[in-house]
């Protein structure tokens, strides 16, 4: 082949071929196309996988459960083949396959966590599968897939799916997170993120986390902040709250919510509340009327 | 308003954030003050019409009421309120000694009634009087809010000094979605309702929630009101119920690790299937799916088809979608194209060595490059053998050998 090249072309371009070949990657491979990337992902994420796949008994997940799982990677290593698997028309297409599966494989497996960036828009499909291809093209020997945290994560059935649609769910790798603290004032490293939060039908909910969570939060949504009262034996009472929202220190007692008259309709004596709470505008009383969403805590046991 | 907004999770909460003109007609009045002798400049008047519809709020200036719209639940310690998107809305027109103009009262089903007609169909005279004589409003349908009897009104109308303690603002970070309910400024006005809905002992109690107007009203606070009906601009209505809270349902929720069923899974939370196998003869297969309590779901076991069914699930899969189809024949045909390259260069190398043809050689290629140009058909041909066809189950621990 050489001599003939050379016959026909001259040295000149047999210089050019070797050129060709030299401009190739290093592992003599073409780069996993963008979106063969993302639909691996999304698939070690259990897009499109048909719900009984994923619950193959209807008793794994009765109504009103929740109920918490770890991801098997072998299990979706094994949906990855089979999708690698598609499109190999010869036997030079499989050998190309087993022969990059591995690397691709632990390359798609390092990714998933950056999933969840990928869901909120702040990486985008092609740097995506740039990172799933440096991952590929670095990984000369199978990378240790033990380092990438395990993804975990949780199944809940219950008419709060469809009744409180956009309530929040946040995990913690440590239980000591107080009851009614704030999110946003836990460190970095205390949050397990999120990798997907997906309804899978109308009351069922699938959340991954890309860890493993010691404290889950179910938080009613925000939706315009509830305005109400609190319960204190069977009493209506207001607990107040300092002009800043915070609670004070020593706690004040609590304001039991005056009623216009004694009987019929629960009119609440407007006048007469914002009295007794020192409120005298419209958005001190807002602020001591003001209730936090309610949280649920689901907490590993010490 | 140049104030930068609260940071995330934070809100500002402000009494009220009136307009710089009220609705209503305004004269603006220009002179040119110069001065000759005999003569001053004449006056020029111009009138502008701030209007704003007294008789409707639109549906989509109302961002969230709560409670939900046609919810059921126990919403007993909850008052209800409605978020408007325009922030001045409540001040935009005068109500009763200067308050917002906007209430929201709520009423149980059997308190009210409901109609729709002109002003004067609903209102007493000297209100429609009030509202002056202007053609269009005359004529124009509203919607009315009837209450059954005198008592009941004066039992859930907020007194004057109330209606303004009822009415607020508030400023959130538009980044926070939590908070802005899909508003466009980050400010929200907030109408919130005197009335707490009562737990019914048993069976479901049906609300209405109304948003009414109080402008020309001063009537209901006379001490001898005239009518019990007020305009109507927004409704929506809810259930309340001896339970359904999201507190009562997540306290209420079963707790657990998914994994077994009793009576049904082994130990390994696999679950017994049906399976026919590819002679057809009739058996049972195990299957456990991705999500389960133990990480490590290997066995050896012949009967467990977990492996096999997410093999096969992966290529249905792909296949279904003609996107990865054509993205993966792609791969493999530049991977050829490479690879064919890679071997060209090879053989032009092994024979430049053989007839010292001078060739500069351009950096190392992978061995398995050299094997090929040594022999790929003997060598591909050797490996059509293990070609992945149906995947055999392997240990999780090594399935990174391929």
């Amino acid at each position: 082949m050489a001599e003939r090249l050379l016959g026909r072309y001259g040295k000149a371009a047999l210089q050019a071929h070797l050129d060709r070949a030299a401009a190739l990657e290093p592992g003599d491979d073409a780069p996993l196309p963008d979106y063969v990337a993302n639909f691996l992902v999304q698939l070690r994420l259990a897009h499109n996988v048909p719900f009984s796949y994923l619950v193959p008994d209807q008793a794994l997940l009765p109504s009103e459960s929740i109920r918490f799982f770890t991801v098997d990677e072998g299990w979706f290593d094994a949906a990855m083949e089979g999708a690698l698997a598609v499109g190999t028309a010869n036997v030079r297409d499989t050998e190309h396959v087993t022969r990059s599966l591995p690397a691709v494989r632990a390359a798609v497996r390092a990714a998933v966590p950056l999933a969840a960036g990928q869901r909120r828009g702040t990486v985008t499909r092609r740097a995506f599968a740039q990172i799933v291809n440096a991952a590929i093209t670095a990984a000369d020997a199978p990378p240790d897939v033990g380092g990438t945290p395990p993804v975990t994560g949780m199944l809940l059935r219950s008419s709060l799916v469809s009744g409180w649609p956009g309530f929040a769910v946040r995990a913690f790798t440590t239980t000591d997170i107080g009851f009614q603290a704030d999110p946003s004032t836990v460190p970095a490293d205390e949050n397990v993120p999120i990798l997907r939060m997906e309804l899978l039908s109308p009351s069922v909910l699938i959340v991954l986390f890309a860890g493993i969570p010691a404290l889950v939060w179910i938080e009613e949504p925000h939706h315009g902040i509830q305005l109400g009262v609190d319960d204190d034996n069977g009493t209506d009472v207001i607990n107040p709250v300092n002009p800043d929202g915070s609670a004070p220190n020593p706690p004040k007692p609590p304001v039991p919510v005056p009623l216009r008259g004694t009987s019929g309709p629960k009119v609440i004596d407007i006048a007469s509340l914002a009295a007794q709470l020192g409120a005298a505008s419209p958005a001190d009383l807002a602020v001591q009327l003001l209730r936090p969403p309610y949280r649920q805590r689901f907490a590993t046991q010490a | 308003m140049t104030s930068p907004p609260p940071p995330t999770g934070s809100m500002q909460l402000y009494d009220s954030v009136t307009p710089g003109m009220s609705a209503g007609l305004h004269r603006v009045t220009s002179t040119v003050a110069f001065q000759t002798a005999g003569s001053t400049p004449a006056v020029h008047h111009d009138f502008v019409n701030v209007g704003g519809s007294a008789l409707h709020v639109q549906p989509t200036e109302v961002l969230a009421c709560h409670p939900p719209r046609n919810a059921t639940g126990g919403f007993d310690d909850e008052l209800p309120h409605v978020v408007l998107g325009r922030r001045t809305l409540p001040w935009e027109r005068p109500g009763v000694h200067g308050g917002p103009w906007l209430a929201l009262l709520v009423f149980l089903d059997e308190e009210v009634t409901f109609s729709s007609g002109t002003l004067s169909s609903a209102l007493p005279g000297s209100v429609v009087a009030a509202f002056g004589t202007d053609d269009a409003l005359a004529t124009a349908t509203a919607d009315f809010v009837h209450v059954n009897d005198q008592a009941t009104l004066n039992a859930v109308l907020p007194a004057p000094a109330e209606t303004a303690l009822l009415s607020h603002v508030r400023r959130v970070n538009l980044a926070d979605t939590a908070l802005d309910i899909g508003d466009d400024d980050g400010w929200l006005a907030v109408v919130v309702a005197n009335r707490l809905p009562l737990r019914p002992a048993e069976g479901p109690e049906h609300y209405h929630a109304c948003l009414v107007s109080l402008e020309h009203r001063d009537d209901l606070y006379s001490g001898k009101p005239t009518s019990t009906s007020l305009i109507l601009l927004y409704r929506w209505d809810f259930i309340t119920d001896s339970d359904g809270t999201f507190q009562k349902l997540c306290e209420q929720l079963d707790i657990g690790t998914l994994g077994a069923v009793p009576g049904s899974t082994d130990s390994d939370g696999r679950l017994p299937l049906p399976l026919t196998s590819r002679e057809g003869v009739a058996g049972t297969g195990l299957y456990r799916g991705p999500l389960t309590v133990s990480a490590s779901a290997a066995t050896t076991d012949a009967s467990d088809v977990s492996y096999d069914a997410a093999y096969e699930l992966g290529r249905m899969l792909a296949a279904a979608d003609g996107a990865m189809c054509r993205e993966l024949v792609d791969w493999h045909r530049a991977s050829a194209s490479a690879s064919q390259t890679a071997v060209q260069h090879a053989q032009i190398m092994a024979w430049a060595e053989r007839n010292g043809a001078g060739l500069a050689d351009l950096g190392e290629l992978p061995t398995h490059v050299h094997a090929a140009a040594a022999g790929i058909h003997t060598v591909l041909r050797t490996m059509a053998a293990r070609a992945p066809h149906r995947r055999t189950v392997a240990a999780a621990g090594e399935a990174g050998d391929g």
